[in-house]
């Protein structure tokens, strides 16, 4: 007699998002397949409606804040937290693909499977926010991590392109072994891989005896290695060695791409695990994020101080602010989670419009992308200087920016959880940080051209860095509607409710 | 709770050790006198042609790789053909979801070329 | 009640935009429009004296709407004896540093004339917000028109001082953003609130009330992050470096604003902040801050002395001269901390008209070195005339303003409990520096024969020109003549800072 098999109750409310964003693109592959000509931006154009169309129906099943739905067996949750956190990712994923759409034809690697492997990998970033299972943490670090093994070597033939893709594939297949040996280690220790149970686990495990269970010990060594699984894929120093050499070599597009999307998604899966499985172990991990945050911090704005390399600058760049982003997901009370998503919004907005800009400057060819293109820029296009000038000030956290808030509510979160130290780390690398982005600013606008670089500018290019700006100064100047959202992005802590 | 895991030890260190006993067995009591036929690389009995460490075409990837594919189709039909009746409709929905997506590779590697040889 | 300190804030910002909307190269109508924007927002500032209760000592014309309610901070604005007159000398000081540049910036003059106008806007949000957060962003604010005015539009080595200079007041103020959120959050601890409020007014009152009282660790930890970042901006000795560079490289307005208002910025943060929140970490750092005014004190005579060229003379001299007021301020006592005022409006004045004089002979001749000069006095007799006065009354001539400000420094500094007399006697070396190298600058420049052939065929003041230091020997003479009117006004608030101090005093005793 073979065991009875239960189905399970399935609410495709709670994957409404993941559902749609996958069937579109895999739809758009197809489309793309049959679509004659070789011109590919209405494949584009197409992936942008597939986001559009995936932000209505997330805000349509939008759960009410503090309430959560969760289906197949309590492994994905629905909660305010992730869907706002889906919006987020839906526009850094429309930024991407707007600011592609020309970038790829001109550079010759049009094709037209880069619009759904984008939409691929959002959508993995989608699980990876939503999941509350480790398998399908796994699954949504994998399905991400593949398609931008790919994205990262799309600039075919480029040596440097090739190089970050296989850099990035060797680095991430050995931080998967790392995740995946945790998360072993932790199905060992708990016989569980759902993050409540965990949680649960760790709680009346520890609770009963005095000494240490063994089975939170195998928890807390599989954790340990689940953080470091993480901490590759978020570069915090020392896992960030890969990050500027891939930035690099990679399409500048896929570069932003990365820098804020598959960092975000990341950090909200371990925010999740941190939160709902491990809270019981926080006095171990609370050290051991806060001397990873503070190293970050200090040697990502260290680093980019050296660079003449706008790319590799930002990439660095993007290291400090993984620091930051840090720092909130430690400090994840209420505060600390409101502040990571805030952050990650303004970082998102500032970053985008940097490498949008960045792309406007770069040319078919080269691989320069030097401080030096920037000198004279104001003299030249002052629009164009002034939006980067806000990037930039953002990035550094000056005010009136939203990049400002976004370090305000991560300070304020930090010492409201008794962080003073980092507090202070942290303010001290953003006055390291002002140094390079003050760099950029000054040679914008103080300094004479040293080769002529005429922009190129399109239609996503411009909408891009016109959105990118308004908000970044909006949000700076009128932070109360995000503070109001993100307050409401509750993390659903429980099953239910 | 560690100790269940001790059978798991004990075949983990067999494995280890019997084809090292067995290779070294070899070489300890085998006889070694070596020509320059019997040294080179064995080919079938024909003349060597050529390195054997050289390139070949990546077409062959590509099939290893369609290979794979349809070999993991395999797994997953043969249990669901098990199952077929305890699923239902519910396993034949999941099912059809599975097969359209690969019905959905198959049709981009075709229209890609991959299939073609030359 | 109407709106005057949105109206004089925003004012300024508003004509930024305006001149947005005007073309690129029509140089004329862009000096034109700024220059009646902050005109206009002068004569509307001037309503703020006349309205002003003197009695009164707690804030008034306030406005309060809530802006991120969730974590209490709200748009609050409010004026008091502190920070009046610190207002008016930012609106006065914005159109002469304006109508200076009006023959000596020909590049890109229109956003010279919006970067100006946000500076404005930027200072006098500084010295009217009530709100922590809205406090430091415009404290913030500030640096960025400064750092570009010094960087696009200044001489030699600009964009090594607008980076230092940006860079300096930057890493200050990060700690003080520290501090910031510290206090709200300590505050909401004490008081048991549910949000936590950076209202300035409300945390001040608690404190005063005793509701907020902070352990004395944790006061000297925010007195010394909010310390720095005012010692940065005022600057006092060793945080200086920064000034001589960004004064040297600075277009002439830009010295005349530097000198004339963002110093200032720094020491009314340390009488609203350090001395109004923190009274025991005041006390208990007064004495060593008090040296640290001395050492400014002497050393920026000193240095000042040694110049060759003007500029960087007036500079140092501003660094001597700001340590009187830091001295003043942590004297602790009502006379001290109203000559500290007082004397913060006499330097903006009175450096300000020292910064036009040497940026009306550089524009003639194209170099500030003394040397060049000699007997301009008889080329120049109404420029040797204005300038001698001017000089006299950063000397702190009797009779002029600096000499009344000057004065009630050292009276506060002599009687405080926290300094006394020994303070006083070497500070005074400094007074006596100062008429030496203002002087010896006068003599150098104006007295004497003409020797050098170029000199001989300069031209005299223009009747803007004159009209710009009429403007401001005006205020110099009446605040000289007579103090009181400007006393009188500061009184109320200012012994309300003092109070906690005096009840310290009082039980010594």
């Amino acid at each position: 007699m073979p065991p009875e098999i239960v189905i399970p109750a399935i609410d495709v409310r709670v994957i409404a998002p993941m559902l749609t964003i996958f069937a579109w693109a895999t739809v758009l592959l197809m489309v793309d397949l049959f679509m004659p000509g070789k011109d590919r931006k209405l494949t584009g154009y197409l992936a942008l409606a597939g986001l559009a169309v995936t932000a209505l129906v997330t805000l349509a099943v939008q759960p009410a804040p503090g309430t959560s739905r969760t289906s197949f067996s309590n492994m994905v949750v629905l909660d305010s937290f992730g869907t706002t956190l889906t919006l987020i990712l839906l526009l850094i994923a429309a930024f991407s693909i707007a600011i592609s759409i020309n970038y790829l034809s001109y550079h010759n690697i049009e094709m037209g499977e880069y619009y759904p492997l984008i939409l691929f990998a959002t959508g993995g970033m989608i699980l990876l926010g939503q999941s509350t299972n480790l398998i399908l943490v796994f699954l949504g670090v994998e399905l991400l991590s593949i398609t931008l093994y790919v994205l990262t070597a799309f600039f075919y033939p480029r040596y440097t392109s090739e190089e970050a893709g296989l850099k990035y594939l060797l680095l991430g297949a050995f931080a998967a072994g790392f995740l995946i040996y945790g998360i072993a280690l932790i199905y060992g220790g708990a016989g569980t891989l759902d993050l409540f149970e965990i949680g649960a686990f760790l709680n009346t495990s520890l609770a009963v005896g005095s000494a240490f269970p063994p089975g939170a010990l195998l928890v807390l060594i599989g954790g340990a290695l689940v953080l470091i699984g993480f901490c590759f894929k978020i570069s915090l120093v020392p896992f960030h060695m890969w990050t500027p050499d891939v930035y690099e070599g990679s399409p500048t597009p896929v570069a932003a791409f990365m820098s804020v999307g598959t960092k975000g998604a990341a950090f909200a899966a371990l925010l999740r695990i941190l939160i709902v499985a491990l809270l019981p172990f926080k006095i171990y991990w609370l050290p051991v994020l806060g001397v990873l945050a503070t190293l970050t911090m200090l040697f990502g704005n260290i680093a980019a101080l050296m660079q003449p390399n706008m790319k590799r600058m930002l990439a660095y760049s993007s290291v400090g602010h993984a620091g930051y982003i840090t720092i909130g997901i430690m400090t994840a009370g209420t505060h600390g989670t409101e502040s990571f998503l805030f952050y990650l919004l303004a970082y998102a907005l500032a970053n985008m419009g940097a490498f949008a800009v960045l792309i406007t400057l770069e040319r078919r060819g080269e691989m320069a992308w030097s401080v030096d293109d920037f000198a004279g820029l104001w003299k030249r296009y002052p629009l164009l200087a002034i939006a980067m000038a806000t990037f930039m000030l953002s990035l550094a956290g000056v005010p009136p920016t939203a990049g400002f808030f976004g370090k305000f509510f991560v300070f304020a979160a930090a010492w409201e959880d008794g962080q003073i130290f980092l507090v202070f780390m942290g303010v001290l690398s953003s006055a390291i940080a002002a140094f390079f982005y003050l760099r950029v600013i000054m040679r914008m606008f103080m300094d004479e051209p040293v080769r002529e670089v005429i922009p190129i500018f399109n239609r996503g290019l411009t909408i891009t860095i016109g959105i990118a700006v308004v908000g970044t100064i909006v949000f700076g100047l009128l932070p109360t509607p995000l503070v109001s959202l993100v307050q409401n992005s509750v993390i659903a802590l429980g099953v239910g409710g | 709770m560690l100790q269940d895991y001790t059978p798991i030890l004990v075949m983990f260190l067999m494995s280890l050790f019997v084809p090292l006993f067995v290779i070294s067995l070899s070489a300890v009591l085998g006889p070694k006198r070596g020509s320059k036929r019997k040294l080179a690389p064995y080919e079938s009995g024909m003349e060597p042609i050529g390195p054997a460490m050289r390139r070949f075409p990546v077409k062959f990837y590509v099939v290893a790789m369609l290979f794979i594919l349809f070999d993991i189709e395999a797994i997953f039909f043969f249990p669901y053909a098990l199952a077929f009746r305890d699923l239902g409709l519910y396993g034949l929905g999941v099912m059809g979801v599975f097969l359209v997506l690969l019905v959905v590779g198959f049709v981009y590697e075709w229209k890609k070329g991959a299939l073609r040889w030359d | 009640m109407f709106p005057y300190l949105s109206l004089i804030l925003w004012l300024p910002a508003l004509g930024a935009l305006a001149l947005l909307a005007t073309p690129r190269e029509q140089h004329q109508t862009a000096r034109s429009i700024a220059l009646a924007v902050s005109l206009l927002t002068f004569v509307i500032s001037l309503a703020l004296p006349l309205r002003f209760n003197a009695a009164d000592p707690s804030m008034q014309f306030v406005e309060q709407v809530a802006w991120i309610p969730q974590w209490g901070i709200s748009y609050h604005l409010g004026l008091d004896g502190l920070s009046l007159w610190l207002v008016v000398l930012t609106t006065f000081l914005i159109p002469i540093a304006l109508f200076a540049t009006w023959n000596s910036i020909h590049a890109q003059v229109r956003y010279f004339q919006i970067l100006m106008l946000l500076l404005e806007t930027a200072m006098i949000g500084v010295f009217i917000a009530l709100d922590t957060i809205l406090f430091y962003l415009f404290w913030e604010f500030t640096l960025i028109p400064m750092a570009f005015m010094i960087g696009i539009w200044g001489s030699g080595n600009r964009i090594y001082a607008a980076r230092k200079f940006f860079l300096y007041t930057f890493a200050g103020s990060v700690l003080m953003l520290m501090g910031i959120i510290g206090l709200s959050f300590l505050h909401r601890d004490a008081t048991g609130a549910e949000l936590t409020s950076f209202s300035l007014t409300q945390i001040m009152g608690d404190i005063r009330t005793g509701a907020f009282a902070l352990e004395f660790g944790m006061e000297q930890l925010l007195f010394g992050l909010f310390f720095i970042a005012f010692a940065i901006k005022v600057p006092m000795w060793p945080f200086h470096t920064w000034l001589p560079d960004a004064h040297v490289q600075a277009p002439t307005a830009g010295s005349v604003i530097l000198a004339g208002v963002l110093l200032k910025l720094g020491t009314y943060g340390l009488i609203r902040f350090n001395l109004s929140l923190f009274p025991n970490a005041s006390e208990w750092a007064a004495p060593a801050i008090g040296i640290l005014a001395v050492i400014g004190i002497i050393y920026g005579a000193w240095i000042a002395f040694a110049q060759t060229d003007m500029k960087k003379l007036v500079a140092y001299s501003s660094v001597s001269h700001m340590g009187f007021i830091v001295l003043g301020i942590f004297a602790l006592n009502e006379i001290g901390i109203t000559g500290a005022v007082l004397q913060m409006v006499n330097h903006g004045l009175s450096t300000g008209a020292l910064f036009l004089i040497v940026g009306y002979i550089y524009e003639r001749r194209h170099t500030r070195e003394m040397s060049e000069f000699g007997g301009l006095w008889t080329v120049m007799p109404i420029y040797g005339g204005l300038a001698l006065v001017m000089v006299l009354s950063s000397v702190g001539l009797p009779g002029l303003n600096g000499f009344i400000g000057e004065f009630a420094i050292m009276q506060g500094a002599f009687i405080s409990p926290a300094l006394g007399w020994g303070y006083v006697a070497v500070s005074v070396i400094g007074v006596v520096l100062a008429a030496v190298y203002l002087l010896r600058m006068y003599r150098e420049t104006f007295m004497g024969e003409v020797n050098k052939p170029e000199n001989a065929e300069l031209k005299d003041l223009s009747g803007g020109e004159i009209g710009m230091m009429v403007a401001l020997l005006v205020p110099i003479v009446v605040i000289g003549l007579f103090p009181t009117l400007f006393f009188a006004p500061m009184q109320a608030s200012i012994s309300e800072v003092a109070q906690a101090f005096r009840s310290v005093v009082a039980e010594g005793q």
